[in-house]
């Protein structure tokens, strides 16, 4: 779901610029010495994560994981994300320079937001199939909100809210299945053997 | 007889200009071989079918040709005159790519063998030995800072 350079307009990268900058400053701000591995950990995971190709049916997708990133990060989700977007778009061509802020948003807001509706949820479960569905019910839905945030991106820059939302609901599907199982999975095992991990929060740096 | 005369001459007028006017309205079709393409695939070398294709002329900032690629990604052009040709592509969902084409006297003067492409597998390790160099500097830093 990366951007391409040349297709945004420029005043929809600057305002994705100056917001992922913003993400991206709370983040660092918030991550403390203790959670810079899992920061870390995670970032490394992104990055590898879109090189991975499951298949899924009749097609073929890659995961995203920015739901898993999100509920195991908070607002580090940024610094994590934006390290892995730049480097996939030098050593991939995946998106590119001039879009890594609009990218940042696209992938880390939707990690944010989820860590923020489910993230309770997700800790709070007492039977592994509540863990289980909270986990995929995030990795779905940070999905599904990206490929809002990008439809709203691209309609920023003239095109039809409405062909461009029916293609990526359509093209994102099977990524949003995808992203669910494997973040329920994560979740639940997380759930069991080490629960504190899915505290971000309770990691992050005094203010 | 002297009835006949004029239906006769306009029927010879008729035959006499049906040859001219028949090319002016018809097509014909001639088979054409060369031209520059370009294939359009993801990642993962999946076609990407019926994008949204635009062709730049050397130097003109309008688009000359519109079209979209067939269902294996291809897409096919004639340029018409000397000089780098812009195919700029748009699968509408935010992925692009820009094509260029170098067409005439120079294009043999000009055309060198693609950069070789860093293999996947050095990516990886390469993008993951940055990862943990830098927040592990991160992580040594603010270390610092606390106990200084």
């Amino acid at each position: 779901m990366h951007v391409s350079e040349g297709i945004l307009t420029g005043p929809v990268l600057a305002g994705g610029a100056v917001l992922a900058a913003a993400g991206v400053a709370i983040g660092l701000r918030r991550m403390s010495v203790e959670a810079t591995p899992r920061t870390a950990m995670l970032a490394a995971v992104f990055f590898v994560a879109s090189l991975i190709h499951v298949p899924l049916g009749p097609s073929n997708v890659h995961l995203i994981l920015n739901g898993l990133a999100g509920l195991l990060l908070g607002w580090s989700v940024f610094p994590a994300l934006a390290v892995a977007l730049l480097l996939q778009a030098m050593l991939f061509q995946f998106g590119g320079l001039t879009v890594l802020g609009v990218n940042t948003l696209l992938m880390a807001l939707p990690g944010l937001l989820v860590y923020l509706a489910l993230g309770r949820a997700v800790r709070g479960a007492r039977t592994s199939a509540a863990v289980f569905a909270a986990g995929c019910a995030a990795g779905a839905l940070s999905v599904a909100l990206a490929g809002v945030l990008l439809t709203l991106a691209l309609a920023l820059g003239g095109r039809g809210f409405l062909g461009v939302a029916g293609a990526l609901l359509a093209a994102h599907v099977p990524v949003m299945v995808a992203d669910g199982l494997v973040t329920g999975f994560c979740v639940l095992l997380l759930h069991k053997v080490r629960p504190s991990a899915l505290d971000p929060a309770g990691a992050e740096a005094p203010p | 007889m002297i009835a006949g005369r004029p239906a006769l001459l306009a029927a010879a007028a008729w035959l006499a200009m049906a040859p001219v006017a028949a090319p002016a309205h018809g097509l014909h079709t001639a088979p054409l071989s060369g031209g520059e393409g370009v294939r359009v695939a993801y990642d993962d070398d999946e076609p990407a079918s019926f994008a949204d294709v635009q062709v730049f002329a050397p130097g003109g900032a309008q688009p000359v040709l519109t079209g979209v690629t067939d269902r294996n990604g291809c897409f096919l052009f004639r340029p018409d005159t000397a000089g780098v040709w812009k195919v700029s592509i748009d699968d509408g969902m935010g992925h692009g790519a820009p094509h260029f084409v170098t067409s005439g006297p120079a294009a043999s003067a000009t055309a060198a063998a693609p950069p070789p492409r860093r293999s996947k597998a050095q990516g990886v390790v390469t993008g993951l030995s940055l990862i943990f160099g830098v927040f592990g500097w991160a992580a040594f830093l603010r270390q610092r800072t606390k106990r200084g």
